[in-house]
């Protein structure tokens, strides 16, 4: 089979980060959910960690371009998002699943996954083609032409994976892609993660410490909105003691960072 | 081309379009050959002739039009209903494209359900006696047009307020505007609730009042500036993100709307023109009939000379020359036109259309020697003391007093009527015969006095 290489694929780089944000502030209603972080991240995969309402979904939902920056400057593959940035080149780029994944009941998976692909501008030619390897990579080749009402909540979440796949894309935003996977799926999830770290920024947001051990090469701690650690997960355990709680050096770690910020009253 | 092939593919399976538009082909079919009214019927029955059946399957919008506006609402709530409106904002295609290849689903099998009613009816007039022409056609491309826009106005509308109440109440507001307005453009409407140049906006036509009469070119040009300022309105509330889009998008249709009153007319006899292609009289000498009822002429031809015939015998030079049919539209309220020298016809008359032989030709001479000065539908006392001098005068002209055809009054009321006015009419010398029947004429030609009244009577010295 022949596989297309587009000429934006061969270019060189012109950015040393995929995605580089500096002070960025981001609104969630009138809440300052993102509170001016500095942000590198190149390729690899990037476990997004913390407590619930700490900002994660707030920081994806700004990388995938649906909020704009309130404050400090964002820029991905080197185009500067918000106002002024533009916003096509990036998205046509971007492979994001959202924390609460809606599709279209009527249509098969094949079909829903090629209206993506074609939202996403994947040359014509190619979406047969990129739409199969899609399919095939979250392991629902055998119901690609059953209807999307059909599928049970784990498989409706990998239609959700594939169609984030299907552009190739270069930045790939995963907010908590693992609810709702059964232990086996689970697994080869991490599989999936690990074989696209080479080539592809993929941040997952997740409040799973075990799914960041085993698949991520990169730790993001985030809590109320600022970032409180990032490192290699090997690092995040050497941060924790015996004192700390967890069952694991990483849940030690994470206890042990979250216990040294200012905790607010109500979280639990 | 291929691939936007494949989405619009999807979305013709996969979208609200085909339920839609199979909703509407049954509806259609279901109202034009199953329920009984004046569109299966008559001479301006939907398959009887191009106009007409154009004009039939456009008086369905009634219902057919709001439906449409409420399925296109149902299809513009799918992203908010799926929860897709948060993936949908990060890609990359523009969302006029998308918007095009949902719209031209529905667009394209919209489309196909207004054409089956309209493909059938044109093999129904094609395989009986219909005269091919163009003139039709605008009527069913307004129409198909209308449905377009109002299922993208109704995507637009439930793009932008996906509630579960959104499709019907759309769909109830839209059917009744089609209602009320289809009401003020029948021709024969009296009091008019909205006026005409307002009504004329809505694209369900009234009823089918006669096979001579089509819609002004105005009437298309308004129709179109104001339906494609409707879709242009849908089209943008589906492409729109911001509050001031959306106002933007809504004042598409409004200034569609102003340009669309300024050019509709406001008056019936601007609006409802004769049709001139199927107006063209065909003759066979004295005798013409309009290019839609050829087909007549031959069946007519015989008794019209005839009755032209004995009405020079007993007239003299007072007799009607010609016979023709009348194109002139008839409003509320007024008589028809009447000639000494013409006898104008007219196909809506059952006694013109059912009679035959010397039946037609007493038909014929009625109308010649006193012309009616009531509706062929009227079936009041007055009408029937009209038939009875009628009925008298073509004795006059025969020698013989029989029942004139028609249906909707009472025969022997007519000739209990009738009967004593012609033997005393008989037994009076031929002068004060002809006096009596001038005077009756008289009262017949101006429409004013009663010709019975003047046949007993009128003429004596």
């Amino acid at each position: 089979m022949k596989t297309f290489v587009g000429a934006s694929e061969l270019a060189p780089k012109t950015y040393a980060w995929e995605i580089d944000a500096k002070g960025l502030s981001v609104r969630a209603g009138r809440r300052r959910a993102v509170d001016g972080i500095d942000l590198r991240l190149g390729t690899g995969v990037h476990g997004l960690l913390g407590p619930n309402g700490a900002g994660k979904t707030t920081l994806i939902r700004a990388l995938a371009t649906v909020l704009r920056p309130a404050g400090g400057s964002l820029h991905m593959l080197g185009h500067a998002v918000g106002d002024a940035g533009d916003q096509r080149a990036v998205r046509r780029a971007i492979g994001y699943l959202p924390q609460e994944f809606g599709y279209y009941r009527r249509f098969t998976v094949r079909e829903f996954v090629e209206y993506m692909a074609w939202l996403k501008e994947v040359p014509k030619k190619e979406i047969p083609g990129a739409v199969q390897r899609a399919v095939e990579r979250v392991g629902l080749a055998d119901r690609a032409d059953d209807r999307m009402k059909s599928l049970s909540g784990g498989m409706v979440r990998r239609v959700g994976i594939a169609q984030a796949l299907v552009n190739d894309p270069r930045i790939l935003l995963l907010d908590e892609p693992t609810v709702g996977l059964d232990p086996a799926q689970r697994l080869r999830f991490r599989e999936l993660l690990k074989s696209l770290a080479d080539e592809t920024c993929v941040v997952v947001s997740t409040h799973l410490v075990e799914d960041v051990a085993a698949a991520c090469t990169d730790v993001i701690l985030f809590a109320d909105g600022r970032l409180v650690f990032q490192g290699t997960p090997r690092e995040l355990e050497a941060i924790g003691g015996p004192e700390d709680i967890g069952g694991s050096p990483l849940d030690r770690g994470y206890s042990a960072l979250l216990a040294s910020t200012d905790r607010e009253a109500g979280t639990w | 081309m291929v691939r936007s092939f494949g989405i619009l593919r999807t979305e013709l399976r996969r979208s609200v379009a085909p339920s839609a538009g199979g909703v509407l082909v049954l509806l259609t079919l279901g109202f034009l050959y199953l329920i009984s009214g004046p569109w299966e019927k008559g001479p301006t029955m939907w398959t009887a002739q191009w106009t007409s059946m154009a004009l039939w399957t456009r008086f369905l919008l009634v219902f057919l039009w709001p439906l449409a506006v409420g399925f296109g609402a149902l299809q513009g709530m799918r992203d908010h209903r799926s929860g897709m409106t948060e993936l949908l904002a990060t890609t990359s295609r523009p969302p006029l494209s998308r918007a095009v290849r949902t719209a031209g689903a529905s667009a394209l099998t919209l489309t196909a359900a207004f054409a089956c009613p309209v493909l059938l009816g044109a093999i129904h007039v094609h395989t009986s006696d219909g005269h091919w022409h163009t003139g039709w056609l605008p009527l069913s491309l307004v129409g198909a047009l209308s449905l377009v826009a109002g299922s993208v106005f109704g995507m637009g509308m439930g793009k932008v307020a996906p509630s579960a109440l959104t499709p019907p109440l759309l769909a109830a507001a839209a059917l009744m505007g089609t209602l009320t307005m289809q009401q003020a453009q029948d021709p024969m409407a009296g009091e008019r609730i909205v006026p005409l140049r307002f009504a004329l906006l809505s694209p369900a036509n009234g009823p089918v009042r006669d096979v001579l009469t089509t819609f002004s070119a105005s009437v298309h040009a308004g129709q179109v500036i104001w339906l494609a300022g409707l879709g242009t309105t849908g089209v943008a509330l589906l492409v729109a993100a911001r509050r001031r889009a959306r106002l933007a998008a809504v004042s598409s249709a409004l200034a569609a709307g102003v340009i669309a009153l300024a050019v509709l007319p406001p008056t019936s006899s601007r609006t409802y023109v004769v049709d001139t292609v199927m107006a063209a009289p065909q003759c066979n000498g004295r005798v013409c009939v309009t290019r839609a009822h050829s087909s007549r002429l031959p069946d007519l031809v015989g008794p019209a000379y005839q009755a032209l015939r004995i009405m020079r015998e007993r007239l003299g030079d007072q007799a009607p020359l010609t016979m023709n049919e009348s194109t002139v539209q008839q409003a509320p309220g007024t008589v028809r036109p009447r000639s000494r020298t013409t006898l104008f016809l007219y196909f809506d008359d059952w006694s013109v259309t059912h009679a035959r032989g010397t039946d037609l030709v007493r038909s014929l001479i009625a109308s010649g020697l006193a012309p009616t000065c009531l509706s062929p539908e009227d079936g009041s006392r007055r009408k029937i003391r009209e038939i009875a001098a009628q009925s008298v005068a073509v004795a006059w002209a025969t020698g013989e007093l029989e029942p004139l055809p028609g249906t909707l009054w009472s025969r022997d009321e007519a000739m209990a009527l009738a009967q004593p006015v012609w033997e005393t009419l008989h037994s009076r010398p031929e002068q004060e015969q002809r006096s009596k029947i001038d005077a009756m004429r008289r009262a017949a030609f101006s429409c004013q006095g009663d010709p019975l009244g003047a046949l007993t009577k009128g003429g004596q010295p």
